[in-house]
């Protein structure tokens, strides 16, 4: 029994992780109605800003955080000029083949400048154990699940009280009668991908300290953000989130009881079973699709 | 419009930049890359075999090294036609990093041999192409390196899928194959001169012979035990071999688990192997993933168990990994092939070369080329006056060469070398060296 | 009297190519580069039945890899356990694509969209999975090697042993000429005039009462079929199958050979097909720049070619004056009758 918490406190971790990787996607998606391929790879680009602002440049872990979020944000924003807005207004399937080329890229591009080998960025924190309720929690992870929660009550808050938040929520709602309405499309669409980068460069300085980073530590991210989002029904922000926990449960439980080659299998069978028994998602209402 | 136009000619000149950036930074099929240097003698030119140089400059310095050794000893007689050596690696993808060290390995090697006039006057060439660890990639290397680049000989695939794949055309088009790091038994299941691939051969032990002194190693010091392997192929045969190895010395194994590679979290798997409480764990990983996992293991409050590895693990990258907390890595036993410290000279010429420490593939590499393949194409000189795949496969047969580390090479009937392994162990965040095993 | 003549020059253009595919490897001697053109027929006939599935019905699956690497497993095992002959594992292999395909149809086609890509991306991971550890079956990450040499053999006249990379390249070419004319009958039929009533408007072909999931499933099984074939060819070629047939690296090689070069034409995915083939090659000379410079290709078609490769060909095609007269011809013919 205590075995079976543990293991669901684990999955619950894990989830957590996803969902900050997650959340970006649905806003994206809601916003701008573009699926980025390139999502797990702009985490890396955050891991690496914050590998170089911690390790290479020597700032205080909390400070290099806000480094990597701050850059991410422009980032963000300039990957949404560059690659997103020539084709924002093409196909979805264009934007799939684009976002997998600036995919392609990303990974590359690091390679060459990084090396394939992954790095690490233990902060003391990561050494550090405590107990709690009889388990035993390194404090990195603890400040994973806290600083996660905290910053999506903030991107919750961001979007029911601001303008511009409740203007990206009524995006995803109601794309045509946005426009109609006044609503600047172009300028949210470039704001959306910066506060996703943000949130990415966030939850990256967050959880590399706990894993390694690679050039290639994206792609699988990618797909979960994408089974979580679907999940959850697209452009739902809080169902990526619901999304992305149930993908972590299963997968520790698989490790936990059935086979740890079996992990990713049986969190993408969960996901095509919510498809199946709710094809619009958890959250999702009415027919979605593009 | 007239902004698109700005965009259009922002994105052709990084278009422009990065093929010419590519062009000078890569530089092997190019006329003349190399500035005057090159000018002076043809013999420099074919020399030139930086794949992986991290800044031009060093390239050009390189270059004019190369040149005042070979010039002096190699007028006498006149340049003679290269060996042509070709190897196959993952140069991109998420396990570049053994085609980095694998390059690294053999452009040092053929550097020292040309320096030294080459192998009787024939000077040593590396033609590498990126299989992407791809099987399909793989054929599409062995073909490209034979009939494109025209080599005599292959050194290597990268990893055991990717030999299984690439060995039946190998043998097709006659061409020698020396596997030098790839340890998956199967490989030499098929090999040799009663009725095999006479083509293949390989310098290291593979799992087969090393698991069994593991075994030995293992059984006296525990009555349970928990198996984890990287997902890749000889990783997965290790861990089933050691299995049926531990059940018959009477360990009982409590659970075998297979990871990804890059997996980020084995909380959930180590939670479990907790639960069954073994006396000790065997896990294959490589070092940098091992590295997460030992974190994980010992955040998770396991210190009781006895720590065996696969895969390399004790070795300077791990401890690299783990040198803001050495204890983490306290007991960790391996019994391997290539042992860290026993070559400082080796180990300081490649970390002056390249910057980074040499790892097992490189020093593997590096060996195999400078002491193996050069052995056997000398023989083929002395034997038939020339360098042909054929002629060198003849002589690989019969090299019997002593290799610094690894112990003596010979090739057996399977055409399957039999070198030196060793045990060894972290303590207080060095290596110890335990004990040698012969794996004859 | 016109439509004859209309037809005269594409049909002596396509036997001068036929020509031209079928010298090739006389006049190629490099082993190499024949098998390179072996990997652009194989890429080109798995773009077409892709292009069935994608640029026909608008359904955008990202698992067509996994039923040209089930094929491939199937021709592989069938071949190394039972010893049973090529053109068995051929149509064995097409069976059992289009079998998976028929029954993963069931739930997937009810998904809309983004939702059908992802749950379909979903699903080839999991069987790329199941290769990777059904160690039994599939021989896991060793891969299925020694799969045997096609040999055709036709009563007493013909016994072909195909070994060398022409004969491979000569058996290539007869699938690919098969796999086309598939393509085209069904893409100029009756049936492929309802796909792309299906692919512009799914309500209005709806409403004319065309039963949308029919023909979905239809262009769903039938390009698994040929894929799964394919894959058995490839199993044939390359004497093993892998786990990394299944793997998305091909899936992202197909959707770029697609969308670059002209989803829904044939003569655009052909194109596709064979520039992707090619350009990753040829970029060999810079190996470690090579994936940027693709990457910065990719992104430079998919922002200044909307209408892919072939519609840049097209452009220039009627800017040729041999076009340009055989255009007019064909006017003044009109005018005359």
């Amino acid at each position: 029994m205590e075995t079976f918490v543990e293991q669901l406190l684990n999955g619950l971790t894990l989830g957590l992780m996803y969902a900050s990787v997650a959340v970006g996607q649905a806003l994206i998606f809601g916003v701008a109605r573009l699926i980025n391929f390139a999502h797990g790879d702009l985490f890396m680009v955050g891991a690496y800003v914050f590998f170089v602002a911690y390790s290479v440049l020597g700032l205080p872990y909390p400070v290099a955080i806000c480094v990597s979020a701050v850059v991410m944000f422009g980032f963000g924003g300039l990957f949404e000029r560059v690659i997103v807005r020539p084709i924002l207004d093409r196909p979805w399937h264009v934007h799939l083949v684009a976002t997998l080329g600036a995919s392609i890229i990303l990974i590359s591009a690091f390679t060459l400048m990084w090396g394939s080998t992954a790095k690490q960025v233990p902060t003391s924190y990561s050494a550090t154990i405590l107990q709690v309720a009889g388990f035993r929690v390194s404090l990195q992870r603890i400040i994973v699940v806290v600083v996660t929660l905290l910053s999506f009550l903030a991107l919750h808050l961001f979007l029911q009280k601001t303008k511009t938040g409740k203007a990206m929520k009524a995006m995803s709602q109601n794309r045509e009668a946005c426009a109609v309405v006044g609503v600047d499309v172009r300028r949210l669409s470039t704001l959306t991908f910066a506060i996703s980068c943000g949130l990415l460069g966030l939850a990256a300085s967050l959880v590399s300290p706990l894993f390694t980073i690679s050039p290639t530590m994206g792609m699988g991210l990618t797909f979960k953000a994408f089974a979580a989002v679907i999940m959850g029904g697209f452009g739902q922000v809080n169902g990526a989130i619901y999304g992305a926990i149930i993908l972590g449960v299963t997968e520790a439980l698989t490790a936990g009881y059935i086979s740890s080659a079996y992990t990713d299998a049986m969190a993408f069978a969960m996901m095509i079973l919510v498809l199946l028994l709710r094809p619009q998602g958890l959250l999702g209402r009415g027919k979605v699709g593009i | 419009m007239k902004r698109n136009l700005g965009l259009w000619r922002l994105m052709a000149f990084v278009a422009a930049l990065s093929i010419v950036f590519g062009v000078v930074s890569c530089g092997t099929p190019a006329p003349a890359p190399e500035p005057e240097v090159v000018k002076e003698t043809v013999v420099v030119k074919e020399t030139v075999i930086v794949e992986v140089t991290p800044e031009p400059q060093e390239v050009i310095k390189e270059t004019v090294v190369v040149k005042e050794t070979v010039v002096v000893q190699a007028t006498p007689e006149g340049p003679k036609e290269p060996i042509r050596i070709g190897t196959g690696q993952p140069l991109t993808g998420p396990v570049a990093w053994i085609g980095q060290y694998y390059n690294q390995g053999l452009t040092m090697a053929a550097e020292e041999i040309n320096s030294e006039g080459g192998v009787l006057g024939h000077l040593v060439q590396i033609f590498p192409c990126d299989n992407e660890a791809v099987a399909e990639k793989a054929l599409t290397c062995v073909r490209r390196l034979v009939d494109q680049d025209k080599v005599q000989m292959i050194i290597e695939m990268g990893s055991s899928s990717t030999t299984l794949a690439a060995m039946p055309l190998m043998e097709e088009y006659e061409v020698p194959f020396l596997a030098a790091i790839v340890s998956a038994p199967s490989i030499t299941d098929n090999t040799g001169r009663e009725g095999g691939n006479i083509w293949a051969f390989r310098s290291c032990a593979h799992d087969g012979m090393t698991l069994d002194p593991v075994a030995k190693y293992i059984i006296p010091q525990v009555d349970t035990i928990s198996l984890i392997a990287w997902n890749s192929a000889a990783p997965r045969e290790a861990a089933e071999e050691l299995k049926q190895l531990l059940e018959a010395g009477g360990v009982e194994v409590l659970s075998v688990d297979y990871t990804e590679a890059g997996q980020a979290d084995y909380r959930p798997v180590i939670t479990r192997i907790k639960s069954l409480d073994p006396d000790g764990l065997w896990f294959s990983i490589v070092a940098r993933d091992a590295a997460v996992f030992i974190r994980q293991w010992r955040e998770l409050g396991m210190s009781e168990q006895k720590l065996f590895s696969g895969s390399n693990v004790v070795g300077y990258e791990f401890l690299e990994a783990i040198k803001d907390d050495p204890s983490l890595g306290e007991g960790i036993t391996e019994a391997t092939l290539y042992i860290p410290g026993l070559e400082p000279d080796f180990e300081e010429r490649y970390l002056a070369r390249w910057g980074t420490p040499a790892d097992y593939i490189a020093s593997a590499a590096h060996h195999s080329l400078r002491y193996v393949v050069a052995t056997a194409a000398e023989m083929a000189v002395q034997d038939t006056g020339e360098v042909t795949p054929s002629s060198l496969r003849d002589a690989l047969e019969k090299v019997s060469v002593e290799m610094p580390t690894f112990g003596l090479i010979e090739f057996d009937e399977y055409n399957q070398a039999h070198p030196d392994m060793a045990v060894m162990q972290i303590q207080n965040g060095e290596i110890v060296l335990l004990e040698t095993i012969s794996t004859e | 009297m016109t439509s004859a003549r209309n037809l005269w020059i594409p049909a002596a253009l396509s036997v001068a190519l036929l020509m031209v595919l079928i010298g090739l490897p006389l006049v190629i001697e490099n082993r190499y580069l024949v098998h390179i053109l072996i990997m652009t027929g194989v890429y080109c006939a798995l773009a077409l039945s892709y292009d069935l599935v994608v640029g026909h019905v608008g359904l955008l699956s990202l698992a067509h890899p996994t039923f040209f690497g089930v094929g491939a497993y199937a021709a592989a095992i069938l071949s190394t356990r039972v010893a049973s002959p090529f053109l068995v594992n051929l149509v064995v292999a097409g069976f059992v694509a289009a079998g998976l395909a028929s029954v993963v149809s069931f739930p997937f086609l009810r998904l809309a969209g983004a939702s059908f890509a992802i749950g379909t991306l979903g699903f080839a991971l999991i069987i790329q999975l199941v290769a990777n550890n059904e160690v039994w079956l599939t021989g896991g990450t060793d891969c299925t090697i020694g799969v045997a040499r096609p040999r055709l053999t036709l009563g007493p006249w013909i016994d072909w042993r195909v070994s060398s990379v022409s004969d491979y390249y000569y058996l290539m070419l007869i699938i690919l000429l098969l796999v086309v004319v598939l393509c085209w009958r069904l893409t100029t039929s009756r049936v492929g005039r309802t796909f792309i009533s299906i692919r512009e408007d799914e309500i209005l072909a709806m409403a004319s009462g065309v039963n949308l999931l029919k023909y979905k499933t239809f262009a769903f099984v039938v390009g698994a079929f040929i894929a799964g074939s394919v894959g058995a060819y490839y199993a044939h070629y390359s004497t093993l199958a892998c786990p990394e047939a299944l793997s998305s690296y091909m899936t992202i090689a197909l959707l770029i050979m697609l969308f670059v070069g002209g989803v829904g034409r044939m003569r655009g995915v052909v194109l596709g097909a064979i520039m992707f083939t090619f350009v990753p090659e040829f970029l060999r000379i810079a190996p470690t720049l090579r994936m940027v410079i693709y990457g910065v290709l990719l992104l430079l078609a998919i922002r200044y070619m909307p209408e892919g490769l072939d519609g840049v060909v097209t452009k220039w095609w009627r800017k040729l004056p041999l076009a340009r007269t055989l255009a007019s011809s064909g006017e003044n013919n009109q005018k005359a009758g």
